[in-house]
């Protein structure tokens, strides 16, 4: 199993180099189907983007901690920032797309998230939201 | 991220969207993709050049076929690939709008 972590303030600024250390991982894996590639960045976009957006500290901007591990036929994901507590399983009621005039426009990040993944959890660990993820990995 | 614009010749504004969304450059992309399509009645996004589709680019197209719609007209995406088409559809934004694999689906998909 391969493991990469990474640490970063949680901001909007710092969101392009984590994007880009989250593909280098990715691209580590030459066997990776494209659509698991796919799945696994837009996955950690939007988790580590609604830290970046919405978390709040006391002070100072919550830290994010990203593990990815990366096993025969699944990536594991662990998110954890010291952000307020916040359960994206709980927290984040789906609305129902009836028609396009009163459908919602935001606020399908953690539902996109939930469909693209095979399992989610959550706990909160003292001062921080721990959120786990798998990904089904496809081999090209 | 690339916004390219065009009118066809029966009237329709083709919006070509290339290269990858990032959150810092969001705002821009949604101003721009809004004031290209305020007017128009019929308007074709071709995604076949973009990267990834994250939801606040979503909701920026989400809220642009609402304001062609107000005008009684019909916005559609043309020629996701395969990864776009999923968050597409894991999103439930492909319930809200056409999804036409070319040109000749889109074009008929906006008048219908």
């Amino acid at each position: 199993m391969n493991s990469y972590q990474y640490e970063m303030s949680a901001t909007i600024e710092a969101m392009l180099e984590f994007a880009g250390w989250a593909e280098g991982a990715a691209l580590d894996h030459a066997d990776l189907a494209p659509e698991t590639i796919n799945v696994m960045l837009v996955c950690l976009h939007e988790l580590v983007s609604n830290v970046a957006l919405h978390a709040r500290r006391k002070s100072g901007n919550p830290t994010v901690k990203v593990c990815l591990q990366f096993a025969a036929g699944q990536i594991a994901v662990l998110i954890e920032d010291d952000g307020q507590p916040f359960d994206p399983l709980t927290d984040t009621p789906v609305r129902a797309d009836t028609d396009l005039a009163s459908a919602y426009p935001g606020g399908r990040g953690v539902r996109i998230v939930r469909q693209l993944t095979s399992a989610m959890s959550y706990k909160r660990s003292g001062e921080w939201n721990c959120l786990r993820l798998e990904i089904a990995a496809r081999s090209v | 991220m690339e916004i390219e614009s065009e009118v066809l010749d029966n009237g329709i504004l083709l919006i070509s969207l290339d290269g990858r969304m990032n959150l810092k450059d969001i705002q821009e992309f949604e101003q721009s993709l809004r004031a290209l399509v305020k007017g128009h009645r019929a308007v074709i996004i071709d995604l076949s050049g973009l990267d990834y589709l994250y939801s606040m680019g979503l909701r920026s197209l989400i809220k642009c076929a609402q304001m062609v719609q107000l005008k009684c007209g019909r916005l559609v995406l043309m020629a996701p690939s395969k990864e776009v088409l999923a968050v597409l559809t894991a999103s439930g934004a492909s319930t809200l709008m056409p999804i036409c694999r070319n040109r000749a689906e889109a074009i008929a998909a906006v008048h219908s």
